[in-house]
């Protein structure tokens, strides 16, 4: 009997010992004035109360590595070990900055080479007081341009690192999904395509699951670049006639251009779609995106193309035209941010749902800006209708696509800045004024994750909740066959573009 | 020979070291390993990946068993093995169900023969082997838990059956569970038909489930899955060996109880099974050869053994695919000259060879001196593979624009090739390689991260690891170094390839490759205009003498057009003239009939006129055919 019990007093020895090394802080170390080289650069940053552990790597050299996590109230999060890979467990780390909102968080780095610990100067974050939609849906594909062969689109959960496959393309032989668009960021309703096997649109509404053929005899392609209007009902597209080039300009691989463009809204309800003269023009109007009340659309227009030359060192405008879906009456097209005056291209307009801003990319030509590096953000102000470039988020790598969350107060955005070919999922928060924190990308489980991993975080989008639809659903969906839909016989126009090949 | 189980064992060994021998000496599994550019990592995120479908995890297990390919000699051994113990396995679970070994000694060594057979195709993927072992083995183990339990019903193959599906997928599935169906058979009666319909149901339901509510793939994949969802396996044939290595496990099985029916000589009741011990089966199995009349017997089905082994040679091993291959290797190991002599080897008319050869050309300075050594019957699609693109072009062009300096689109067709050829050695240098170049060195470390996860590639990750750690040694190295100075103009429009190589020696006028090319192309092409044009370039190279093939070019064009004031001007060899002189004369000599003065002037169909006279596309209008791929937009 006593054999026993000093058994259990020696491991219970053993385990306080071993949580002690686990979890101990040096009692000795030197203070350095810098701050610690960690990958990725979670310093200085307004981080939202909901978001899932920013584990990251120690760059200092080391032998041995603690860290301290710690707020003003609830209990800090101690990790020492020989890994520089620092893992902070979601649960602790919820607890933490769920009881801290506004508060500062402090990251204690601490360092040991030759027995002797160096404490690096303490990151602080701040805890918003504003949550980030809890899920983001992003496509998962290559850095190729014209091949694909693995692509699927992932919903991934921020406030930990679970993340989901909607659609994989193996369920539709190899297809190309794209475009994934939400109202809202309503993962109740949402759409993507699908090309060449099995093409159509797929639309979630509501539980309900179709597949519709948007190319009509009067269009002059399928839909492509959709926007939800805030109803839930209508979905504006550009229908565009796509092309790829390569290594036109410097430093950029490749560039894709439309020779034509239109836009059109489709009604989800009628199954019809419609336009206008005024979008579909001669010019290109694209990416179209509703206003926060759902009756103005935003888009970019540029010049006809003309030539091989004029497609691609095309620059297009920020436009905008009043269209009530309801009554189905378009206004007249306005300018917001001019090509000519700008000297460069605006594209993929995102509106805040508040109404208040629009974020921008601005590119030297084109409106494709992933392969541009000198794309950047900007925000324009619909009360004052100024713009000014967002530098404070910006990098010298490309930004592009980005998305807003429902309380208006977080974007996220593509870049590149990482290494300069794999696009990343950067979150920034953005204050009333519209002014940035500075951004950070999507942690990872894995904080090494981005540099080992080839594949592009395309086309993020964030989502109030997760889409509650299954892949296998998705799947059969996907593979029945499109519905055709209807062209607004209404429009009188004769098929809709000057550019457009006609058939009436 | 004491007896017929052991004599068996010794022929299996005996066709395990003749396939090790042949694998070693005429397939060459480095070459698989090239081909298929097996890669096999280490990690967390690799090992996520092929856990989470059916058929994954054997995926990853023979990724981890074949990237010794890259060892011919491992490489053999490893298939000679596989081959073995399939066979054996089998033979241990069928044995119970056949007294005599008759038919053994032909159907079991046959499967080595199949298993050796199927990897004459280099694009076959080693996972069918590697499944077909993993059902081997669980036949086995279901066999041995039959006999254990004596049980009539057979939840275990149930059980067995699942861990099949998700380890090796629906077409392996559904192999095991036919094959553990008729090893089950036994004398009808209720329990017996009970538990065929219980297998039979579950061969339905288990892929369905696995379809309707665990897996997004399609339906068909979910019954049917057999080769990896691997780009490169778009391209496997999926030849008539194929199918006979699928069957050959449930067809023996079949045979063996057919035989075993038919001979009446496996009447076991249930007792006497249940109660039946390995030293009896043992015994059971070890009858020795009682009479001479069965040693001819087995004499003549070893006969007829090694005749149908040599029938299935003769149908499935080309050495002229095999030829390809190693050009293939030999280009990307930069060995050049054997390049050459190889392709000199190849009889029939083959675009990839063509290409490699004039890579080769390219490589050693030779283009305008040898370019119709090889028969160029596409013209200048022969040069370059752009077009129409297909994905086997991928990395061969990437390889193509890497020799000539166009670093951009030596990208660009890299980033196609990693897309088909996820994780693949060969892709993941050239990424780095041309970071490296083009200084981006943060992209170039995040490729290396990747590569520096196969364990195959450890030495080649530490030299360029060095090279973007500190970027003077990047900066000094001599490829580096030349590839930065021929990398093309960064600007402009540039559709085609004419196009891009003038863009290139226009930044690098002392790019001789990129010269050579052009002029290659505008040959190919009959573009005489052209020619005349590029020639400027020539004056930057240091040319002691015109080359051959020019040479050939300008008396052909002299004496075609005689106003072209600046061709006149060069000076033509009087070897090259004379030469020229008795091809005119044979070629008149045959009074316009084509046909007459291709065989009368066949011993100058390495010069141009020849070409340009029976071989050219544009005489024969010689189409290429190729699937172009699907567009992603």
């Amino acid at each position: 009997m006593k054999s026993k019990v000093n058994i259990h007093y020696i491991i219970l020895v053993i385990f306080i010992g071993f949580l002690n090394a686990c979890n101990n802080l040096p009692r000795d170390s030197a203070e350095s004035a810098k701050l610690p080289d960690i990958f990725p650069d979670y310093t200085d940053l307004t981080i939202p109360p909901n978001i899932a552990p920013l584990n990251f790597i120690i760059k200092e050299p080391g032998e041995k590595f603690a860290v301290r996590i710690s707020s003003k109230a609830g209990k800090e999060i101690l990790i020492s070990g020989n890994d520089p890979s620092i893992q902070i467990r979601v649960s602790q780390w919820k607890k933490l900055i769920s009881s801290n909102l506004g508060e500062e968080l402090n990251v204690e780095v601490y360092a040991m080479n030759d027995e002797k610990w160096t404490k690096f100067k303490t990151i602080k974050h701040r805890i918003a007081k504003e949550n980030i939609d809890s899920y983001l849906s992003y496509r998962l594909i290559n850095s190729a341009y014209v091949l694909w062969f693995e692509m699927g689109l992932y919903q991934r959960n921020l406030e930990n690192f679970d993340e989901s496959p909607i659609i994989e393309n193996k369920s539709v032989n190899g297809a190309c999904v794209n475009c994934h668009s939400l109202s809202k960021n309503n993962p109740e309703k949402f759409m993507f395509h699908i090309r060449s096997k099995f093409a159509g649109t797929l639309i979630y509404n509501e539980g309900e699951l179709e597949k519709v053929e948007t190319k009509t005899d009067y269009t002059l392609a399928s839909a492509a670049y959709g926007a939800w209007n805030p109803d839930g009902r209508h979905i504006a597209f550009s229908v565009n006639k796509i092309s790829q080039n390569f290594y036109v300009f410097k430093d950029q691989s490749n560039e894709v251009t439309d020779k034509y463009s239109d836009l059109i809204v489709y009604d989800t309800q009628t199954k019809m779609i419609t336009t206008s003269p005024k979008v579909s023009t001669k010019s290109r109007e694209n990416l179209p995106e509703w206003s926060a009340d759902g009756k103005y659309i935003y888009y970019i227009s540029a010049p006809e193309a003309n030539s091989d030359s004029s497609q691609l060192i095309s620059k297009y405008s920020l436009m905008g035209i009043p269209y009530d879906p309801e009554t189905n009456i378009w206004g007249e097209t306005d300018t917001l941010v001019s090509a000519f005056e700008t000297g460069k291209s605006q594209t993929f307009p995102r509106v805040s749902p508040d109404g208040k801003f629009l974020v921008f990319c601005m590119t030297n030509y084109g409106y494709f800006t992933i392969h541009h590096n000198e794309s950047d953000l900007c925000i324009y102000d619909l009360e004052t209708g100024k713009y000014r470039v967002a530098n404070e988020i910006n990098s010298s790598e490309t930004e592009s696509y980005h998305s807003w969350s429902t309380n208006g107060r977080w974007l996220i955005f593509s870049s590149r800045r990482i290494d300069g070919i794999h696009t990343r999922t950067f979150i920034a928060h953005i204050d009333e004024q519209g002014n940035f924190g500075k951004p950070f990308v999507l942690p990872q489980k894995d904080p090494d994750k981005y540099n080992k991993y080839l594949l592009n975080f395309n086309r993020p989008e964030l989502m109030t909740g997760r889409i509650n639809v299954s892949p296998q659903k998705i799947r059969d969906a996907a593979r029945q066959d499109a519905i055709p839909v209807t062209f607004d016989p209404k429009v009188n126009i004769n098929a809709l573009s000057g550019a457009s090949k006609i058939k009436k | 020979m004491k007896s017929e189980k052991s004599f068996l064992y010794l022929i299996m060994v005996l066709f395990s070291v003749f396939t090790f021998l042949f694998c070693l000496f005429a397939v060459d599994t480095s070459l698989h390993y090239h081909y298929q550019q097996i890669a096999w990592q280490t990690g967390n995120l690799f090992f996520n990946y092929y856990i989470s479908f059916p058929g994954g995890f054997a995926e990853y297990l023979t990724l981890f068993i074949s990237q010794f390919f890259v060892f011919n000699i491992v490489g053999s051994g490893l298939v000679a093995l596989s081959g073995f113990l399939i066979s054996m396995f089998i033979f241990k679970s069928v044995y119970t169900k056949i007294q005599k070994f008759n038919l053994m000694f032909f159907v079991v060594p046959v499967i080595q023969i199949i298993m050796l057979a199927v990897m004459f195709d280099y694009q076959y993927n080693f996972s069918i082997t590697v499944n077909l072992l993993v059902i081997s083995i669980f036949l086995f183990l279901n066999n041995t838990i039959d006999r254990r339990t004596g049980s009539i019903l057979s939840f275990h193959t149930i059980i067995i059956g699942i861990l099949i599906y998700y380890i090796s997928g629906g077409m392996y599935f559904l192999i095991f569970m036919f094959s553990a169906l008729v090893l089950s058979l036994k004398k009808p009666d209720v329990k017996m038909i009970i538990n065929v319909l219980m297998i039979v149901t579950f061969a339905f339901l288990v892929p369905f489930i696995a379809y309707r509510f665990l897996f997004p793939n399609s339906l068909n994949s979910s019954f049917f899955h057999s080769t990896p969802d691997v780009a490169a396996m778009l391209r496997y044939g999926r030849p008539m060996i194929f199918y006979v290595e699928l069957a050959s496990i449930p067809v023996i099985i079949i045979l063996t109880v057919i035989s075993a029916f038919f001979k009446k000589q496996v009447k076991k009741s249930k007792n006497a099974v249940k109660n039946r011990t390995k030293s009896e089966t043992a015994e059971y199995a070890e009858i020795p050869i009682r009479n001479r009349n069965r040693k001819f017997i087995v004499a003549g089905l070893i006969f007829v053994l090694i005749t149908v082994s040599g029938f299935i040679f003769k149908l499935t091993y080309s050495p002229l695919e095999k030829l390809k291959i190693e050009i293939d290797y030999n280009a990307s190991k930069q060995n050049w000259e054997k390049v050459i002599s190889m392709s000199g080897k190849i009889e029939k008319y083959d675009r990839m060879v063509n290409f490699q050869f004039n890579r080769a050309l390219l490589n050693t300075g030779q283009v305008l001196d040898k370019l119709f050594d090889y028969e160029q019957l596409l013209g200048s699609q022969g040069l370059f593979i752009d077009k129409p693109f297909a994905s086997e072009v991928a990395l061969p062009n990437s390889d193509l624009y890497f020799d000539l300096g166009n670093i951009d689109e030596s990208q660009r067709f890299a980033f196609e090739s990693e897309t088909l050829m996820k994780n693949s050695p060969r892709v993941l240098k050239r990424l780095v390689l041309n970071c490296i170049i083009m200084d981006k060195m943060d992209a170039a470390q995040t490729y290396l991260n990747i590569l520096s996860a196969n364990p195959m590639e450890k030495k080649w990750v530490e030299k360029y690891s060095d090279f973007i750690k500190n970027p003077g040694i990047a900066a000094s190295d001599s490829l580096i170094m030349k590839k930065r100075n021929d990398m093309n103009k960064t600007e402009g429009i540039f559709g085609s390839p004419p196009l891009k190589l003038i863009s290139q020696i226009e930044k690098n006028p002392r790019n001789k490759g990129a010269f050579e090319y052009l002029i290659a192309l505008d040959l190919l092409d009959h573009d005489l205009t052209s020619l005349e044009e590029d020639f400027k370039y020539m004056g930057s190279l240091d040319y002691k003498k015109l080359p051959v093939v020019l040479e050939e070019a300008v008396i052909l064009f002299r004496s075609q057009a005689k106003t072209k004031g600046f061709l006149n001007i060069i000076r033509i060899s009087d070897a090259t003239t004379k030469r020229f002189r008795e091809f005119a004369k044979l070629t008149s000599a045959s009074k316009g009939d084509r046909e007459k003065a291709k065989q009368a002037t066949v011993d100058f169909k390495n010069t141009y006129w020849y070409y340009v006279l029976f071989l050219s596309p544009k005489v024969t209008n010689l189409k290429l055919e190729t699937k172009p791929v699907d567009t992603n937009y």
